[in-house]
């Protein structure tokens, strides 16, 4: 399929395959728009609505504009994507200023309110503690869709909406990955190594380390090496050796594993 | 019995067609939920007892059938009983009212006078002479007073079924969806997109699969409407599913209903099986390749899951959350696959427009809304109830003329439609012809029809207050605006209500509402700000006297006054003074009383126990 879709965004013409989103259709021409809950490896789902823009379409010589999140509306011929206009820079701003009241420590917020001009304060905290979390659900996402485990999941309505493991116990699947920390906008997934153990206090899971069978220093949680191998087709005495010893060890080899690191 | 051919259906039809022999009588004692709550159950044990008693004596000759039927409508009046034919109409009927029914009116044809409906004026014995349904066009809803849910004789006996023969007989599935799109039939549940398109989109849609959906997780405060359909009719929503699967070319079809609603659960499934026994369900329905089974799911009560997209979502028994509707359920929905889902009165309208035909049924309604519509009707009206009425009927004819207008001689503040998250509409729009687009105009919406009828005791705010306070509760909590969005309008409204209004609380709140109506997910979050726009737009002076002067002109908002007592009225009757249950009144006898503001906690019961009106609020 060569047929593309021919939009208007901030006034410059481009066209692009049809499925692309407008969010993919403004990167290409190093529009940014921002966002929270978009990563480029998962599914979109348009919950955080900062990637807000606005849209115009004309059907039988009538203009019909509205706001839609950028991240999962898809291109459409002929239409006019406004990424800054007043009303967007409008809306955008009162958005960000919602979740900083849920998560008003937050950098990426603070940063984010910087470049809206949005000011903390504006509304009142919710009462849901002191996490940073704000419920993007990109942890949930790659925990499901990349690393296929599934171990943690929404819970509540509204706004006590929270992400949990199951019943608040430690799930039994979860591996100590850690993939939902390293999405996570806000910082708000806590981990800490401790004799030779994983805690993982937010989703209440503890995991045992392996230990590097060179050097002796923890490597990965044991079940996250188990699922790597049966993922991920990896000699075994490598899945057992830190990084750094894992570096030697191929230097020292043939040159087989050169390109692994 | 099992059908095997559309012949042999109508045929039957034929016979059980008023099956009540000449000079039979039909007791029919309404057993919506309505009326099950006032008693309904019991007179019915009642009236099996007299008759059990009447046979055993042989006393009568005439043919009596008893009927527990589906819900009339005139739920303020219930426990309701009908005897027919003549349609005599008793209301608040108790078990010890049934030995005189039975010896007067069912053996001698005679009225129980104390029994009959009475308003201002004289009693009324026929039902369609009672204002409540005359004003009313029942073309719907009116067989539920007729037909024994549990039986589909009585439902083939009022012609049902008969469209879902024609359409079998005589119809391809192209010309089934041309008479819906021609007779310009609207969603019921609240959107008003074309029914027929959708089904077009739905048929043309690819997918090795398609399925058909009632939407009947009714979770507006106050509305019952299609939980009275279920209940009392469930065989015209499965015909019309039946004639929706034939059209869009769909093998499986599901009604998601509320587990809330037990009794439309259980009828339904009585209704399904008696189905699939005539072999109006399952494999080659009447004989004809035409193959269709329903399922019932029942949901757990979540307001989002009346969502179309949220509601296939927990049809897979995955979290009912929306998503973005860029493609369509008609396309992708159910299992990802093409699903046609209406609400239940559109399922229910469907074997009208097939067996009258389009021509007849666009005659009824407005411009661009055509057919009837049906209204639960509650709040401060004197006439609770369910009410149909033709797409165009104004406010004033659904509260007053049907609904009786407000008790106590109170006057008339403001009607709320389309359920939490409708709009608030004010005395100046009781001539509003209620249609799709009218309501929205006004900055309502037609929602599932919900009818919430306020009077001047009712403060705005509060109501406002009231509505978002469900919606913060209900909102998923998947989009930014719609989860932080209502919690912070709420909590601006609750503090406006508490007296901690702030100068520039009305600016915030348009602005809020605009980013959660302009920016949300889904419809939920969409018309969530509608109890706060529409109030504003009609009552701003109510929340400026709330805000600026700490005053709630209605009396409800708690902080905003205090209970006194008008000494030129009080006799030192001691009542109030003995009734208050914080011992916060005191007063010599025979002399007037005083209220201790620190003491009281407005509870009101000095104000309802005082017989001179001395008991008054003033701003606290």
């Amino acid at each position: 399929m060569s047929k593309t879709v021919k939009l208007t965004i901030d006034g410059r013409e481009t066209a692009v395959p049809p499925s692309t989103t407008v969010l993919e259709a403004a990167a290409g021409l190093g529009i940014e728009i921002p966002t929270l809950c978009y990563h480029p490896a998962l599914s979109p789902q348009g919950s955080c609505r900062v990637c807000i823009v606005e849209l115009a379409e004309e059907r039988n010589g009538r203009t019909r504009s509205w706001i839609d999140a950028a991240c999962v509306c898809p291109v459409v011929e002929g239409l006019t994507v406004q990424t800054a206009s007043p009303r967007v820079r409008r809306e955008r701003r009162r958005i960000v200023e919602l979740l900083l009241s849920r998560a008003p420590e937050s950098e990426v917020l603070i940063d984010l309110a910087r470049r809206t001009g949005a000011e903390k304060g504006k509304f009142v905290s919710p009462d849901k503690g002191s996490s940073n979390c704000i419920l993007c659900g990109l942890c949930v996402r790659v925990c499901s869709e990349l690393v296929g485990v599934g171990g943690i999941g929404m819970a509540f309505r509204g706004i006590h909406r929270q992400v949990v493991s199951p019943l608040g116990q430690a799930a039994s699947v979860c591996v100590g990955c850690m993939a939902c920390a390293y999405v996570c906008p806000t910082s708000a997934i806590e981990s800490a190594l401790k004799d030779g153990r994983l805690s993982i206090p937010t989703w209440s899971a503890e995991l045992e380390m392996s230990l590097c069978s060179s050097c002796g220093r923890p490597v990965a949680p044991k079940a996250y090496l188990e699922k790597l191998k049966q993922d991920v087709n990896l000699r075994e005495e490598l899945l057992g050796l830190c990084p750094e010893c894992r570096r030697k060890h191929v230097r020292i080899s043939s040159g087989e594993y050169g390109n692994t690191d | 019995m099992r059908f095997t051919a559309v012949e042999q259906l109508k045929a039957h039809a034929r016979n059980v067609a008023d099956s009540l022999p000449a000079g039979g009588k039909m007791i029919s004692v309404c057993g919506g939920s309505g009326c099950r709550a006032s008693g309904a159950l019991e007179v019915l044990a009642a009236f099996q007892e007299a008759l059990a008693a009447l046979r055993k004596n042989g006393a009568s000759s005439a043919q009596v059938v008893l009927k527990e039927t589906g819900c009339h409508g005139f739920c303020e009046r219930g426990p309701l009983v009908v005897i027919r034919p003549g349609n005599i109409f008793y209301q608040r009927v108790g078990p010890e009212d049934v030995a005189e029914i039975v010896a007067k009116t069912v053996l001698k044809g005679e009225i129980v006078e104390s029994l009959l409906y009475k308003d201002g004026e004289g009693p009324v014995v026929h039902e369609e002479d009672i204002p409540f349904y005359k004003h009313q066009t029942r073309q719907v809803f009116g067989d539920n007073g007729y037909i024994s849910p549990r039986s589909v004789d009585d439902y083939l006996g009022r012609g049902g079924y008969q469209a879902l023969a024609k359409v079998l007989e005589s119809m391809t599935p192209e010309q089934v969806i041309a008479e819906v799109e021609a007779s310009s039939l609207r969603g019921r549940g609240g959107g008003g997109f074309p029914t027929g398109r959708k089904w077009r989109s739905c048929r043309e849609a690819a997918g090795e699969r398609r399925y058909v959906i009632c939407n009947a997780d009714e979770g507006d405060p106050g509305a019952y409407m299609d939980r009275s359909i279920l209940e009392g009719n469930p065989h015209r929503v499965i015909e019309g599913m039946i004639i929706g699967a034939f059209a869009v070319g769909a093998g499986q079809g599901y009604v998601y209903v509320r587990a809330e609603y037990p009794l439309a659960v259980e009828n339904l499934r009585l209704a399904l099986s008696e189905a699939r026994e005539a072999g109006l369900l399952g494999e080659n329905i009447l004989g004809t390749k035409h193959s269709f089974d329903i399922k019932i799911s029942r949901g757990g009560g979540a307001f989002v899951c009346g969502e179309s997209t949220a509601l296939m979502r927990s049809l897979e028994g995955k979290v009912g959350e929306p998503r973005t509707k860029h493609i369509h359920s008609v396309v992708s929905g159910f299992h990802d696959l093409p699903s046609n889902l209406n609400n239940v009165e559109t399922w229910a309208n469907i074997p009208l427009i097939i067996n009258r035909g389009a021509d007849w049924y666009t005659r009824t309604g407005t411009k661009h809304s055509k057919g009837t519509k049906l209204f639960s009707l509650v709040g401060k009206v004197v006439n609770t109830g369910l009410v149909e009425v033709p797409m165009g009927a104004t406010l004033r004819q659904i509260i007053f003329d049907i609904g009786g207008g407000i008790p106590a001689g109170k006057a008339f503040k403001a009607v709320q439609t389309g359920g939490p998250s409708g709009g608030c509409l004010p005395a100046s729009m009781l001539d509003l012809p209620v249609d799709f687009d009218e309501l929205s105009a006004a900055g309502s919406m037609m929602g599932s029809g919900g009818m919430i009828v306020m009077d001047e005791e009712t403060c705005m705010v509060d109501v406002a207050r009231y509505f978002l306070g469900f919606l913060v509760e209900e909102s998923c909590g998947k989009c930014t605006p719609c989860r932080e969005g209502i919690y912070q309008l709420h909590t601006i409204l609750d503090n406006i209500t508490r007296g901690l209004g702030r100068p520039g609380d009305i600016e915030r709140l348009e602005a809020l509402a605009e980013t959660v109506r302009d920016t949300s997910l889904c419809a939920l979050g969409k018309t969530a700000a509608n109890p706060v726009l529409s109030t504003l737009r009609y009552f701003r002076e109510e929340y400026r006297r709330h805000i600026e002067d700490r005053q709630c002109p209605a009396g409800v908002c708690r902080a905003l006054f205090r209970y006194d007592i008008d000494a030129e009225l009080c006799t030192g009757c001691t009542r109030c003074a003995r009734t208050c249950p914080q011992g916060a009144v005191s007063g010599k006898k025979k002399e007037p009383h005083q209220i201790d503001p620190a003491a009281c906690i407005k509870c009101g019961i000095c104000q309802d126990v005082c017989r001179f009106g001395a008991v008054i609020k003033v701003p606290a």
